[in-house]
């Protein structure tokens, strides 16, 4: 530390002394030190920046130019400082990193940067939970610099920090103290109503493991209406336990512990048994595949399908995301599952959703216009149909005003290719779907805590009895 | 012979000749299959891998070459086979039990996907369904066109003095999609119908054995087995 | 000998063990991405930066020269380096106001055989418009020596497979099209892909330095004739490069053919797609009739 401070002084000191046309004539600019000639490498050998040594090399380097007052540039005739105040950069994190590490190209002529600083490489991208969803479109430097100011690129769809502000004036961006951002002052730059870059008019929470069912998400139940839901569920699975452990296991009228016992003793049995090859048969055959839905009709296995596999498929897909990111969270597999632009997700989601309601409203074509007899209408096959079909329309809906108000651009959004549409057919109606979208998500949200909250109490229990059901029966043909 | 008797008879459903360049079209169309594709995905790491296993691009050109000539060699055994099988063996390449297509593959296609949506029963399919004459005739038609357009990548300088350069960039065209025609359709259709349905599960047979029952034409095939009766009955 | 069979029976790994280590692989794909805290900095790869990795340096084709013989010393006509009164040299690009008048002095051929060349007319071109149109049309400014080849990096003795994956990286800098449509052609496949010296890369067609279109028919059948000798002239109408897009655009009867083939594979795309998803869709509902028939039967 204090040769660091040491190495300073002299700089500083010796850029007194010499004379030149600044009123600092850097000392490392000259080509002659200590009346010897100086080497060209002495300069220009690449520090390794990996060393503490190199990072001070690679700091004092710039520092030569960028330390001193007189290092400005002209914008539009205004003078911008980009002179970088040593003393508050000792303060920040990034003390003994090099320039050039997050600076990456601009050492060299012309001495421009065309990539700007870069987080990434020491820096993951933040998940679901720490921003409510992953910003994959907004640089590291928009919410973690000072300078409130942030601007949309239209050609890339990147949402960046700006260069000059509302009145033109070009804004001094050297201050190196980078904040925490888990402030919601921080969000407001961009979700507020009156937001150029297309941002929703409010802080939106993340969403909830609940919802793992249909997307990625988080480890967290998040917002009141999911611990809502979350414990009217489980009220209901409590209900539920209850109501199966009434019966008898040998006729008896034995304790809730005793058939607990005996229940998972028999379980047990036949998972660490040959036994257990059978029940995995049953459950790929007839939990996956739906055999014995098969075995009745072919219609009412395409229709089941069409509903379960995708939401099973879409299942799957969110917990890869999940542990894609957990493992490798900078990996492109975790990245593309996280973009809900990425080509592949977008066009599963999409595919996915259609296959949902193509199936929901099948069902209900068979149950209110064709009805045939064997199908009960009751009441409640009816609000479980309709709970997930409104469910995905808002899904969609939502889709449809984020591609529209964010403004991504045709190449990517095609691969939506029923949100792109939708977003199409949106702009035509000329509401300002930034201030809509919020009230969109919390009804979306809300039909998912309902789903999540009714599912023990109504038909919509055969996700949990009928597999067990079948597995339980696994010797039944 | 009684017909309750016949069904359990064996019948010969394809010649020693017949399995025979089956089995050599099979190894020879994945052989293909695998070679060509090597190199229109050779930026892939499974394919640099392959080449570098056999030793190079080089080795990979003359083993495609090599599958293609075995491969249109069968090709044209058939088709010696069909000349020989009309002038010497007087046999009907026409006819009802044949492979040339007729009206009544188009009802049996329609009756066919009836009986798929539980509105019908299967067509009384004569000794080639629909779907096999579509297979053999697409098969044909195929492997005579990766085979044009193959001898024409093979020798371009010769069949450019006969016709326009570019159309070796449609001739190159013509055989990567036929390819991706031919690959999509047999690894999959050709595998379902001939592994995976339930009827046939695990595998159909009697294209190595030669042999089937009548029990199963009477199933399968019911159009040719009134006629196996009738000729019967005839003779 | 009980001893062997009993070490025999257990093998050096049990069920468990070796599942867990199967289950490894399942992440070596995420073994690309970088753990946090690791401090990785690439080097630069351009060579026109300021500094000079030493460790690439030390393996370069110019490895023994000092930096004077290249750079001259500090003092330059009366100015010292660097001289912090000139602001324009900091924006101005190295590569184009580099003299490589020096570079001819030991690659005297290259340099002679560019200025025949495509490349030097079109930086003359450049250099002679009047400001406002120094960007001819919208075309790409034309290279120097240092758009193309490090000094500081390059290395010497490439095999003719390493150079020709080199000049692909390099060529397609600027045109993109072209080597888009060269590696999915047979030479760039066989060449760059498969690394095979048999076939061609751009300079065995184009000229070392050179860089001469080949739209003239004379100039393109001598091009195919170097490895191809019994081609004639229409062999040489086999397009390459199907595109129309940068170099291609003035190029008439090339557009007509490149349009032909665009309109056959679009042609062919459809047919397949109708045929294989008319025979799926076929496939698919019979399977599943006759596993419901099946399942019926039982």
């Amino acid at each position: 530390m204090t040769k660091r401070i040491l190495f300073i002084l002299i700089i500083t000191s010796a850029a007194l002394i010499v004379p030149g046309a600044w009123a600092d004539e850097p000392v490392m600019m000259s080509p002659a030190l200590d009346g010897k000639q100086r080497d060209c490498l002495d300069c220009h050998r690449y520090p390794n920046v990996n060393t503490n040594e190199g990072a001070y090399a690679s700091q004092a380097f710039c520092m030569e130019c960028h330390g001193q007052k007189a290092c400005q540039k002209t914008v539009d005739g205004r003078q911008v400082s980009l002179l970088v105040d040593l003393h508050s950069f000792e303060k920040t994190r990034h003390k003994y990193t090099a320039c050039i590490q997050c600076h990456r190209d601009v050492a060299k002529c012309p001495h421009a940067s065309g990539s700007g600083a870069r987080c990434s490489g020491c820096h993951s991208v933040h998940g679901e939970k720490e921003i409510h969803d992953p910003h994959l479109r907004v640089d590291c430097q928009a919410c973690h610099r000072t300078s409130k100011v942030v601007s949309l690129n239209r050609e890339t769809g990147q949402i960046t920090l700006a260069r000059i502000d509302d009145q033109k004036t070009p804004i001094v961006l050297t201050d190196h103290s980078l904040p925490d951002a888990a402030d919601p002052e921080f969000c407001n730059r961009c979700h507020t109503a009156e937001n150029k870059v297309g941002a929703p008019a409010a802080v939106l929470p993340s969403k909830s493991f609940l919802c793992i069912l249909c997307h990625s998400a988080p480890l967290t139940i998040g917002h009141p209406i999911f611990w809502a839901a979350f414990i009217i569920f489980l009220f209901g699975v409590v209900l539920t336990l209850n109501f199966w452990f009434k019966g008898s296991v040998q006729g008896e009228e034995s304790s809730l512990h005793r058939k607990i016992s005996l229940t998972s003793e028999s379980v047990w049995q036949v998972i660490f048994s040959r036994q257990v090859f059978a029940l995995i048969k049953v459950v790929i055959l007839d939990v996956f595949l739906q055999r014995r839905i098969l075995q009745e009709s072919v219609k009412r296995w395409s229709i089941h399908s069409l509903i379960y596999l995708s939401i099973l498929a879409r299942l799957f897909i969110g917990l890869l995301t999940y542990f894609a990111y957990r493992i490798g969270p900078d990996s492109s597999v975790a990245l593309a599952l996280l973009n809900k632009n990425n080509g592949f997700t977008a066009l599963f989601y999409d595919l996915t959703g259609l296959l949902i309601v193509l199936g929901i409203a099948w069902a209900m074509i068979q149950r209110f216009i064709l009805k045939p007899v064997h199908v009960a209408r009751e009441g409640q096959d009816n609000l479980a149909i309709a709970i997930i079909g409104v469910l995905i329309l808002l899904g969609f809906l939502l889709e449809g005003v984020r591609i529209l108000m964010t403004q991504i651009p045709p190449s990517m959004a095609a691969f939506s290719f029923i949100g792109y549409p939708l977003a199409r057919l949106m702009a035509v109606i000329g509401l300002d779907w930034k201030v809509i979208y919020p009230w969109l998500w919390y009804a979306h949200a809300g039909v998912g805590a309902l789903l999540i909250a009714y599912l023990p109490f109504g038909k919509m229990r055969h996700v949990f009895n009928t597999p067990l059901t079948l597995m339980m029966n696994y010797k039944m043909k | 012979m009684s017909e309750e008797n016949s069904q359990e008879a064996v019948f010969i459903r394809f010649s020693v000749l017949q399995r025979f360049l089956h089995i050599i079209v099979m190894v020879g169309f994945t052989g293909l299959a695998v070679t060509g594709f090597s190199l229109k995905f050779s930026a892939q790491w499974w394919a640099g891998g392959l080449v570098w296993l056999i030793g190079g691009a080089g080795h990979l050109a003359y083993l495609h070459r090599f599958f293609a000539v075995i491969t249109y060699g069968c090709v044209m055994v058939h088709i010696l086979w069909l000349v020989y099988y009309k002038l010497v063996l007087k046999g009907s390449l026409t006819g009802p039990q044949s492979l040339f297509p007729r009206v009544k593959d188009i009802r049996d296609l329609f009756g066919h996907m009836r009986y798929f949506f539980g509105k019908g029963k299967v067509p009384s399919f004569n000794r080639f369904t629909y779907w096999e004459k579509f297979d053999y005739l697409a098969i044909f038609l195929g492997m005579n066109t990766m085979g044009f357009t193959g001898l024409i990548l093979w020798a371009p300088e010769f069949f450019s003095r006969l016709i326009p350069g570019y159309f070796i960039n449609l001739a190159q065209v013509l055989h990567l999609y036929e390819a991706i025609l031919a690959v999509a359709l047999k690894f999959v259709v050709h595998l379902i119908s001939a592994h995976l349905r339930p009827e046939v599960f695990p595998m159909e047979k009697s294209i190595f054995t030669g042999k089937t029952t009548g029990e199963k034409i009477l199933r399968e095939h019911h159009g040719e087995w009134e006629n196996i009766m009738t000729t019967h009955e005839e003779s | 000998m009980r001893n062997l069979l009993r070490v025999k029976k257990q093998g050096f790994m049990g069920r468990r063990s070796f599942a867990f280590a199967c289950a490894l692989f399942l992440f070596i794909p995420f073994l690309g991405s970088t753990p946090a805290g690791a401090v990785t900095v690439e080097v630069p790869r351009d060579s026109s930066g300021w500094f000079v990795d030493l460790n690439r340096f030390s393996e370069s084709a110019h490895k023994n020269f000092t930096c004077e013989a290249c750079h001259g010393d500090m003092i330059d006509q009366g100015k010292q380096h660097p001289d912090t009164r000139d602001a324009t040299r900091l924006k101005s690009e190295a590569t184009r106001i580099y003299d490589y008048q020096r570079c001819r002095t030991c690659h005297r051929e290259s340099y002679d055989r560019y200025l025949r060349g495509a490349h030097a007319r079109a930086l003359t071109e450049e250099k002679t418009a009047p400001a406002p149109e120094r960007a001819v049309s919208d075309r790409l400014k034309a290279p120097t020596c240092g758009e193309c080849h490090s000094a500081h990096y390059a290395r010497s003795h490439l095999s003719r497979a390493a150079a020709g994956q080199a000049m692909t990286a390099a060529c397609g800098a600027c045109h993109a099209a072209q080597k888009a449509t060269y590696l999915d052609n047979y030479h760039g496949k066989v060449a760059v892909n498969l690394a095979d010296e048999a076939s061609a890369y751009c300079t065995d067609c184009h000229g070392a330095h050179e860089c001469i279109s080949l739209k003239d028919r004379k100039a393109a059948v001598a091009a195919c004739q170097r490895c191809h000798p019994e081609a004639g002239e229409k062999f040489s109408q086999f397009v390459i490069h199907p595109t129309t897009e940068g170099l291609a655009r003035d190029n008439k009867e090339k557009q007509k053919h490149v349009t032909i083939i665009k309109i056959v594979t679009l042609i062919m795309t459809i047919m397949v797609i109708l045929v294989v998803g008319f025979f799926y869709g076929h496939s698919f509902l019979w399977l599943l009739r006759e596993i419901h028939e099946k399942l019926r039967k039982h």
